[in-house]
Parts: structure tokens; sequence; C-alpha cells
């Protein structure tokens, strides 16, 4: 019980905490989003035109910090997020609304994906620690994580989208509007080749801990106990070792699940996909205050979420806590 | 009498033969637009991020082609300057129809002015502000009268290439600052928007079966892919599911035209020019014999070769007129000192610094009178512009063969405009804020007084702070004369004073970067034949492309 409290208390402080900065953050940053428009038009603008950008984007506003921070407090809680400013005059909403689904579906499967075949090659990798399978994939995986995202994608875009032509080269889905079920083959066609990459680089770092993870566990009492007993191999690998070593790979896991949501900008900048992470970029870029506080905001808030939902399973799945 | 059927026949045969040789019609153009593109909700053409499908839906009054002056009429047929430079009369085409069907007449024209009156934020022309002084619009039958409160002769620019939106549709709207305008669009232009996606990155545009240009347009659709990434928009174009793209590629004479000079096209017409700004509003650079040593030891033609691999050619001038409006504007008299300044001449720069008090001390820096080391001086650039650092690079390297530590500072976009404008730099690379059909628009956005501001103040365009009352008084003349020499002379004064203070040095051209694959459509602008200056960033002179382009 004092878990749960504990848990949830400290979830809504970082949750305040998150949202302060969220708010402070972006006055930091140097630059006005108005004078940036200044520059956009090459002087020509006039001082009235200037003036009138500045209203319609709400920066004229004469309030003291605190009354700002206040109004903000209450946008965000009943997520009212305003007008983007570098998609005026398109709502926040609109624009996440477009592009989040995409973000979720091509981040959110391969996450999964990436976990649960990363974890499973991890397992098998540390139990046969001098085999082929572990030797290869240590070495493998280490060169998948370090090698530079940027080069894979280009590399798998080049060769088999544009030379050999197996794959689409880039969008979302096919061109020639396709309706009902081929959409949906279209939109999965589309996604191979982005997914792949992202699963290629990032089922390295799954494998790397679950296989460190399970080596410890290995070499403790009960494995050992287990082993001399009898128990067949494969039983204590999946059914006791791999419950108690996969326990740290979840929390990582659930801080994955709740980073999908910043998108993969790269992916998409090299595949034109239409996610979060290329809007994150121009809103930074832009100084768009209501995109890049609404998307920072919904980043803080899966990733807090997600580790909620985690801390709250942790009571199934670890005995220990619920002994405490 | 038969004799004459059988003439009659042959000539109507080969009349229609003739023709039917002439130009196709049909067929779809996929448009890569100017990478990145973004295919957006927003259809508003007034809107700051306009989507790049909105000029094949509404159209100008006039095209002016920026690059030589030369004037397409749209939905003007005329215009006629009056009353000293104080009266702009324009004569409105007749038997247009928005493509609702109503009637298009000069009470349109009227109202979109009128709008940006009452609508300042839509007003990014700046047509109502206090230095264009314009005072009154009103209709009169089929002309359109613009009264000035002062001579505005080059207004006429702005003031052609606004884009015309039906009186009947948007004085509906309540706020047309945030009008979305995203289904159906009514305008007059060629073609109408059927449908887009945002999330896909594309929209089709369908041909208007009552567009006025009767005849044209040749193709049947135009479709716009959006790409997000200058190397999967050159993709798009080397697998050919795009026609037209406007990317800066490296070597594009063997990664481009290498791949069949027949169908391969490079659309690169010099419009403006790099410069290198400095702050003239800081020592040293406020010292004219210092800027003019910085000049003579930087390596020009290096600069393009190393940046641009010399397709931009070596035409620079550093009076900053474009090869294209030299025969109309440049000042003969002042080639020599041109050349002298355009050249690479080191020694001389070196005996030009020593002349003012500088000299290199025993570890090669360069001191001035007082004894003190120069300090090292900025230069700022675009983070990731790659001409760019690459020309920061040479420029600093024969910088320091003088004597002259520099460092090279990159900086977004957002945050080196911001230092720009704000005065917060030495040296900077950039281009003129604005460019148009004769030099003046650049020389007016670069030196008019009322652009600049002291040093920590937000200066609008003129970046390096230098004013010259000479210059100004030269600006007011050629804005208020249409005397065709008066104009001329205007030009040659200023020109006389870029070669004798140097207040931004050229350094390379500045070309649009329009690519074009011919296989499948013909009629593309060309070098030879730059009939309209391409997408070049906004995609205001692709309405004359797609209206001249045809099947092959």
């Amino acid at each position: 019980m004092k878990y749960i409290l504990n848990k949830t208390a400290f979830f809504f402080i970082t949750l305040w905490v998150a949202i302060t900065i969220n708010f402070i953050l972006p006055r930091l940053m140097p630059g006005n989003p108005a004078l940036a428009m200044i520059a956009r038009y090459k002087g020509r603008i006039s001082i009235q035109a200037l003036h009138s950008i500045e209203v319609a984007f709400g920066l004229n506003i004469h309030q003291s910090i605190f009354q700002q921070y206040f109004s903000y407090l209450d946008r965000t809680l009943t997520f009212n997020f305003g007008t983007s400013l570098v998609y005026y005059p398109s709502t926040v909403a609109e624009e996440i609304a477009i592009h989040m689904p995409w973000t979720l579906g091509l981040m959110g499967i391969t996450t999964v994906i990436s976990f649960i075949v990363g974890t499973l090659i991890g397992i098998r990798a540390a139990w046969k620690r001098n085999s082929a399978l572990s030797s290869s994939s240590v070495v493998i995986s280490l060169f998948l994580n370090s090698v530079p995202y940027f080069w894979i994608a280009l590399l798998f875009q080049y060769i088999l989208g544009f030379v050999l032509g197996w794959f689409p080269i880039s969008g979302a889905y096919s061109l020639i509007q396709s309706k009902g079920i081929n959409m949906i083959g279209s939109i999965i066609y589309h996604a191979i080749l982005p997914a792949s990459t992202i699963f290629i680089t990032s089922m390295g770092g799954w494998i790397l801990t679950m296989r460190n993870n399970m080596i410890d566990e290995l070499s403790s009492d009960y494995a050992i106990f287990a082993y001399a007993k009898g128990l067949p191999e494969k039983r204590i690998d999946y059914n006791y070792v791999a419950r108690n070593a996969i326990l740290p790979n979840f929390t990582q896991f659930a801080m994955a699940i709740g980073f999908i949501v910043s998108g993969a900008l790269l992916t998409e900048m090299v595949f034109s996909y239409p996610g979060i992470g290329y809007l994150l970029y121009q809103a930074v870029i832009g100084l768009d205050y209501p995109l890049m506080q609404s998307l920072f905001f919904f980043i803080t808030v899966s990733v807090l979420v997600a580790n909620f939902i985690m801390d709250m399973l942790y009571i199934l799945i670890d005995p220990r806590v619920r002994v405490e | 009498m038969r004799k004459f059927y059988v003439l009659l026949l042959i000539l109507i045969l080969g009349g229609l033969f003739a023709f039917g040789a002439a130009v196709k019609y049909g067929g779809i153009v996929n448009l890569g637009g100017s990478a990145p593109t973004y295919v957006v909700n927003n259809f508003n053409p007034f809107s700051p991020n306009p989507d790049p499908g909105v000029h094949f839906v509404y159209e100008p009054l006039m095209y002016v082609n920026p690059l030589n002056g030369n004037i397409t009429p749209f939905l003007a047929t005329a215009y006629k300057w009056s009353d000293n430079g104080r009266r702009l009369v324009v004569t409105i085409r007749k038997n247009v129809r928005w493509s609702d069907g109503v009637p298009f007449t000069p009470e349109d024209v009227v109202f979109t002015f009128k709008l940006f009156k009452k609508f300042p934020a839509l007003d990014t022309n700046g047509l109502w502000s206090k230095l264009s002084g314009l005072q009154s619009v009103k209709a009169n039958g089929w002309n359109v009268v613009f009264e000035f409160l002062h001579p505005n002769i080059p207004e006429y620019f702005y003031i052609l290439r606004t884009l015309i939106v039906p009186e009947h549709i948007w004085s509906k709207i309540k706020n047309p600052v945030s009008f979305l305008n995203s289904s159906n669009p009514v305008g007059t232009g060629p073609f109408l928007r059927e449908s887009y996606s945002v999330a896909n990155n594309t929209e089709y545009f369908a041909k208007n079966p009552d567009y006025w240009w009767k005849g044209k347009p040749y193709i049947d659709a135009v479709r716009i892919v959006g790409n997000t990434s200058n190397q999967a928009a050159f993709l798009q174009m080397i697998k050919g599911e795009t026609d037209q793209n406007d990317i800066a590629i490296e070597k594009p004479d063997k990664l481009w035209i290498g791949r069949g000079a027949k169908t391969h096209l490079m659309f690169w017409p010099v419009h403006s020019v790099n410069l290198l700004y400095m702050n003239d509003a800081k020592r040293p650079f406020n010292n004219v014999a210092f800027r003019k040593a910085i000049a003579l030891s930087i390596n020009k033609r290096l600069l393009e070769e190393r940046a641009y691999f010399g397709a931009g050619g070596y035409d620079i001038s550093q009076t900053q007129v474009i090869p294209a409006q030299k025969k109309e504007w440049y000042d003969p008299t002042l080639s020599s000192s041109d050349n002298f300044y355009n050249g690479y001449h080191p020694e001389e720069a070196m005996k030009l610094l020593n002349s003012i008090g500088y000299k290199k001390n025993s570890s090669g820096q360069l001191t001035g009178n007082d004894g003190k080391v120069l300090p090292t001086f900025s230069i700022l650039v675009g983070a990731g512009w790659t001409d760019f650092i690459t020309m920061a690079q040479i420029i600093s390297q024969e910088l320091k063969a003088l004597g002259i530590q520099t460092s090279i500072v990159q900086q977004s976009y957002n945050t080196y405009l911001q230092q720009l404008m704000t005065g917060n730099f030495d040296m900077a690379i950039g281009w003129p804020p604005n460019t148009g059909p004769t030099p003046f628009y650049a020389y007016y956005s670069e030196f008019n007084p009322a652009f600049s501001a002291p040093l920590g103040k937000t200066a609008i365009s003129d970046y390096s702070r230098y004013t010259n009352l000479i210059i100004t008084k030269a600006l007011d003349k050629f804005s208020t004369s249409s005397d065709k020499n008066v104009q001329r002379e205007a030009m040659y004064t200023i020109e006389q004073i870029m070669l004798k203070e140097l207040p931004a040095i050229v350094l390379t051209t500045r070309t649009g970067f329009d690519l074009y694959n011919a296989s499948k459509f013909v009629g593309w602008p060309t070098l030879s034949d730059p009939y309209s200056n391409g997408w070049n960033g906004t995609g205001l002179g692709m309405e004359l492309v797609v209206l001249n382009i045809h099947l092959r």
C-alpha cells in the first residue's frame, strides 16, 4: 500500500515539475517568433502587419509572468493547446491529430517487436554462452547499436528502395489514391523500410542488456540449484531465470514506450514519413511555443504514465514489492 | 469545284496535323516544389506558410519576372502611372470567371486590397505601410485606381504580384487571418484543388475547364509530391517520381545532366548575390579602407568553384547588379574598378591595411596603431548551410594570411536572422533581404534608413547599419520618377557609392536551383529562354510554367 501511495505521489509531483519546466524553457530560448516572421518576409512586412501577427499569435499579451503561468496551467489541464505559429492558422490539436497516429503506429509497433525479439535473443544468447549465437549476437548488437542510424537508413533507402526497387523510397502510402483494403496494404508496404531500420538499430540494445541481466541471474544460487536438480534447461531459462532477469528491461521498456510519442526525427526526414518528430523539429526551429509546449507535454506525460503503469504492474510481477 | 474542296480538305488536314504536331494535350505533371516541401491543410494564400499550390488556383494581376523585369499579364491587361507617380491605373481583364461560375470583376480586386487594410496581418507585402504610401484603392469601370500619398513607382512590383481572392466568398469570412480555406478554394487559376493529404504530403490539382486563357493549360493535372529532405527529394527526381524540384545538389552536371542532357535539365538562373555582410557600425569595419582590404583578400572565383562548382558562373559585380539586369542598369564606367575589387589581390590588401596603420606583429597577427592585436572576428552563417560554411572556411583561411583571426559561428536560421537584425555579429554570409526586377529593391532593403537601427535594436533589413545620404536621395529619385533616364542615373549614383565605400562584399552569384525532367514534359524555362524564374522558393513563377509545359 505504501508502495502505491509512494508511486502515485511521485507521479503527480513529477508531472507538476515537468509542466512548470515546460513553461519556463521555451521562454528562455532566444528569439521571438514574430521577429522570425519579419525575417521570413524579408523586411517587406509593415509594422502594422507585424503587430497584428503578434496579436494573432497571442504574443503581446501584457500579463505578468505569474498570470501567464496560471493561464498556461489552466489551458494545459483542459487540453486547450491553442494555435500553432509555424503552421498558422492550424490549431496545435489539428496538427498533432494528423501526425500522431503515424508515429504511434510506426514507433509503437517497432518498439514492441524490437523489445520482444531482442529480449528473446538475449535470453538464448546468455544460456549458451560459448555458442555461435552468443558470440555473434554480441558482436552484431554492438555494431548495430553504435552505427549511426542515419547511415543505416540512407543505406537501406538507397539499396533496397532505389537500386533494387523492392520497397518505396518515401511516403506513408501510395500516391495513387488507394481505398479500403488496398490502403492498408499500401501503408504496411510503405512502413516496412522505415520500420526495419528502426528495428535493426534498436534491437541491439535489448539483446545486450537482456544478455547481461541473464548472465547475472544465471550465477545466482537458485539457478545453480535448479540445474543441479536436473530441471530441463529450457524450463530454468524461461520460467525462472528470465522472469527475474527481465525486470530491469521492463522498466526500460516502459520508458521506451513513453518516448514513442517523441517520434523518430531522422526516420521521418529520410523517408518523408509523416510523424511527430519532424513536427517537433519544426516547432523548435520556428520558436512555435504552443506546438513545442504541447509536444513536450505529451512526451512528458506519456513517459510518466508509462512509468506509473509499469510501477503498478511491478506489484504483480515482482513479489518482493508486495512483501515490503 | 471539286478541286476546291480537295484543296480545302488538304488545308484543314494540314492545319490539324501542324497543330497536332505542335502541342499535345494531356498528362499529369508531378512537381516536387522546393525541398523540403509540405502540403498543409491551410490554403489561405495570405498566411505566413501558404500551401505550395496556391499559385495554381489564385492568380496575380500580372507576373513580373524578377530576373529580367518582363511582364506577363494575368488578371490585369495593362497598367499606367500618372500624376508624377502618384496614381497607378490598372486595367482589369474581361470575361474571366471564378471557378464557381461567378464573374470576376474589378470589385474583387478592390476588395482584396481593402482586405489587407482591414486585416493588417494579411498585408505581408507591406502595401498599406507608411513607407509605401498607398492611400486608396477604387474601381473605375474596368480600371482599378491606386492613389499614393507620395510617388512610389517601384511599388508596382508588389501591387501586380498580389493574388486576388473572390469578394463573394471572402466578404462572408469573419476572420480571414485564421481562415483555412481548405475545402474547395475558389480562384480564377488554371487548376482546381481536387484533393490533398497532409499525412501523405501530396495534393492533386485538376484542370479548370472554364479557365480564361483559351487553349491552356495543355496538361490535365498537377500533382505536388512533398518531401522532407534534400536526399529523399533528389532520389524521387532520379527515380522519375517527380518531374521538377528546386534542390541545391552538388555537382549537378555530373549527377543530373550526366544522366541524359536532353531530358535532364538544370535551370539555375542568377537572381541575386551572396554577400559578406560586415558590421559597419563597429570598429574596424566602419573604416572603408579596412572593408576594401578584406574584399581584395578574398578569392571569389575559388568560392564559386568550391561552394557551387561554378554553376553560378563568375560574372559578379561589387555593385550587386546581377548579369541579367546589367544591360539596363549597370554603369559601364565602373567596370575597371569593379574588376579590381572582384579580383584576388592579397598584396594590395596588405598595403591598404598598412596605409591605415595596421601591421603584422612578430607573431603574424594584425595589430592596430594603438599596438593592440585585432580581436578574433566571428563569421556568422546558418547551421547546416554547407555552401556558406565552405565559403566561410575559405574566407577564414584567406584572412588568416593577413593576420586576421576569425571563427565560424553556425546558428539556426531564426537565431542567425535575430543576430543580423540586432547587429550582434562581426561578419556574416547572407544575401540581400529583398530583390526585384531592378537593382532598386536590393538597395532599398539594405540602405533605407527606415530599415536601419542602432546596435542592439532591431534593424528590419539594413543589417550592416550602413546609410548614406547620397544613396537615400538616389532611392527617392528612382521611386518618384517614371523617366527611365532619371531612374538609370539614380542607379548609377548608388552603384558608384557601392564601389567607393563597399558596405558589403559580393562573394558569388546566387541562383535558383530548379531541376527538370524533360522526358515526359517539355516547355520548361531555360537560361536561354527564362520566361519564368521557376519555383525559386515560393512557387510564384510556377503558374506560368504549368501553363507552358506540355507532353513531349
